[in-house]
């Protein structure tokens, strides 16, 4: 087993997109500055000066303090200032990035499960299926997304008690993103499963009668992922950006655990009093984490194009 | 015939419906409209034998192929596998599946680029569940060397193999599951001349030292020639002429086996021009009233135009002719 691994991991190490990868100096920058993103978000409360989900650490004595300023009642000096209710801003960042990051892979995942799933049996059975799933498909897609994502996190606040909407936000929240995106990859899996099922490695395999389950998830799968995880790259990105723009319309998670969207929400009313750091710092880190997830993708996407090589 | 038949096909039919969506067809006033693949074919493999199917492309090889393999179903007939029936509509029991493989043409889409050669060549025998799974890679290890491959490719991927050997693989994992009657779909039509040959002999060696039946799709009539016991040459889906391989290249007796075996140049006659194949075949959604083969056909009566002709035996080797112009002395 362990013979395998190194193995594959030479193989790996030494295939073209390992080297493709080496030799592009965009890619190696993006993947350095989303690897510490990510990094810094997961390991955020061991990070973070203060945890700014705990109400009773709070001083709201200490509310818009400027960078690296000295309060004038507390004398506390934060690195990147305080908010309006005494938060230390780069804690609420690191914490808000872990949130957003969070929302954003899941509902990656969401969307990949739904786009899969219904693109491999759209691709497999062909006929009324086919056409069912990719008309709703169609209609779906001239919706804008934001609007979807809009309109089921209302459905949802009207069928959620509201004691538990804000347990639930986060919830709601992937599945509306998710629920908006899951097109992609349902259109690139049905034509790439199109072209692999009349392959002569699925005949053999339908000859000697394996279930058309297994031949899907172990022969066809494998096959299509290539395509699947460019989408999945760039759709990160775009997931983590549409969580913040619904935070940021006051439908995503609530101000007391707030993501990234919800931060900037929060700093853009106080940017024309002049504080302009608790706007600031939040929107650099969305911006650095989408640009960087999303020149990722772009290379990922060039690097497995032939034609572009 | 008194061998013992493995694989029989009765008058089996294939259309294709190729017909425009509903809402077309009522929008411009059109019918359905159907592709005949293959029609009225009759034919029966001994148990030990290697029959041929020769044809131009679009004569229907493959559509039969893919029928006798239990992928598609006749829309008319019925195809027995040692008396079992073979058709998806009803299910195919796993003990008859085990019995028949086929091996294909292109060996570069025949195996999953994503799996091991190992898993490749034992998904038979894991589907099947022939052995327990402790034995299964010494049966992949034993499988490769049959095929002349080393037991260490298992575990390499395809793409790290030439066609030639990508072709042994296939063949390794035909055999895997131990079967009877194996279809070999073109095997060699991919693959450069110099390793034809070695493929070739190692399907033969593998018929001796295993027994298989097998069915070869050719339009290679060398390599036809050089393998076949049998042979049945189809023309538009129809099957025009059966005979064993002797009789059939000393003696050909339908009008388009002759013009097929014209077309082939021949060392014995060294300056002369072989003679090409005349015409093309014709569309098989609106084929040719009567026999199939009169507009090309240099013998062609009356009687062609309008009356299909029926197989009718000749001499005593079970040889069969459809054909109106070639008589029974013959």
């Amino acid at each position: 087993m362990m013979a395998r691994l190194s193995d594959s991991l030479t193989r790996a190490y030494h295939s073209d997109l390992a080297y493709n990868f080496r030799k592009s100096p965009v890619a190696v920058l993006a993947a350095l500055v989303a690897l510490s993103l990510v990094l810094a978000a997961v390991f955020a409360p061991l990070l973070a000066p203060s945890n700014p989900y705990d109400p009773a650490s709070l001083n709201l004595m200490d509310g818009f303090t400027p960078p690296m300023t000295e309060n004038a009642f507390t004398g506390n000096s934060y690195l990147l200032g305080t908010d309006n209710q005494g938060r230390d801003v780069l804690s609420t960042i690191l914490y808000g990035a872990r949130l957003s990051l969070f929302v954003g892979v899941m509902a990656v995942l969401f969307a990949m499960l739904l786009g899969i799933g219904a693109g491999l049996i759209a691709g497999w059975r062909g006929g009324w299926v086919d056409t069912v799933l990719m008309r709703v498909a169609d209609v779906q897609l001239s919706f804008p997304s934001i609007l979807i994502a809009l309109l089921i996190f209302g459905v949802a606040r009207g069928l959620i008690a509201p004691d538990q909407r804000d347990t639930m936000a986060i919830w709601v929240l992937i599945i509306s993103i998710g629920l908006s995106d899951w097109v992609q990859y349902a259109r690139v899996v049905r034509s790439a499963t199109m072209v692999e099922k009349n392959k002569e490695y699925v005949q053999a395999a339908r000859i000697i009668g394996v279930r058309p389950v297994v031949i899907l998830t172990r022969h066809i799968l494998p096959n299509v992922m290539g395509p699947v995880l460019v989408i999945a790259t760039i759709g990160l990105a775009l997931a983590i950006i549409a969580e913040a723009t619904l935070s940021f319309l006051g439908v995503g998670v609530p101000p007391t655990e707030p993501s990234l969207g919800t931060l900037i929400r929060i700093g853009q009313q106080y940017l024309f009093s002049g504080e302009w750091w608790i706007l600031l710092f939040p929107a650099i880190a969305l911006l650095a984490l989408a640009l960087s997830v999303n020149l990722l993708g772009d290379w990922l996407r060039d690097a497995l194009n032939p034609r572009l090589r | 015939m008194a061998d013992e038949m493995i694989l029989s096909l009765d008058r089996v039919t294939r259309r294709f419906d190729i017909s425009k969506p509903l809402l077309n067809r009522m929008i411009e006033g059109v019918g359905k409209q159907y592709l005949t693949a293959t029609a009225d074919v009759s034919l029966s493999i001994a148990r030990g034998e290697t029959f041929a199917l020769v044809g131009e492309s679009g004569s229907g090889k493959s559509t039969i192929a893919k029928m006798i393999m239990g992928l598609m179903p006749p829309s008319v007939g019925e195809i027995r596998f040692d008396g079992d029936l073979i058709d998806p509509r009803h299910g195919i029991a796993r003990a008859t599946r085990r019995r028949f493989q086929m091996i294909f043409q292109d060996p570069f889409a025949s195996l999953n680029p994503r799996w091991r050669v190992g898993d490749i060549i034992a998904e038979p025998i894991r589907t099947f569940a022939l052995m327990p799974k402790t034995e299964v890679a010494g049966e992949v290890a034993r499988l490769l060397e049959v095929v002349g491959l080393a037991p260490r490719d298992a575990e390499k991927y395809p793409h790290e193999f030439s066609g030639g050997q990508r072709q042994r693989i296939a063949i390794a994992r035909a055999l895997s599951s131990k079967p009877e009657f194996i279809v070999c779909d073109e095997p060699t039509s991919a693959l450069d001349v110099s390793v034809q040959a070695q493929i070739l002999n190692l399907m033969r060696d593998l018929q001796d030292a295993y027994g298989l039946t097998y069915l070869l799709i050719s339009h290679d009539l060398s390599v036809v020639r050089h393998m076949a016991d049998r042979i049945g040459v189809l023309y538009l889906g129809r099957l025009v002429e059966v005979a064993p391989s002797a009789d059939l290249f000393a003696a050909p007796q339908h009008p388009y086996t002759r013009m097929l075996l014209d077309a082939v140049p021949d060392l014995t006659r060294v300056g002369a021009r072989a003679r090409a194949v005349v015409g093309e075949i014709p569309n098989p959604i609106s084929p040719p009233s009567g026999c199939a083969f009169h507009p090309r056909c240099p013998l062609a009566q009356d009687i062609c135009k309008t009356t299909a002709p029926e197989a009718r035996s000749l001499g005593d080797r079970g040889r069969s002719v459809a054909c109106h112009m070639v008589d029974g002395a013959a």
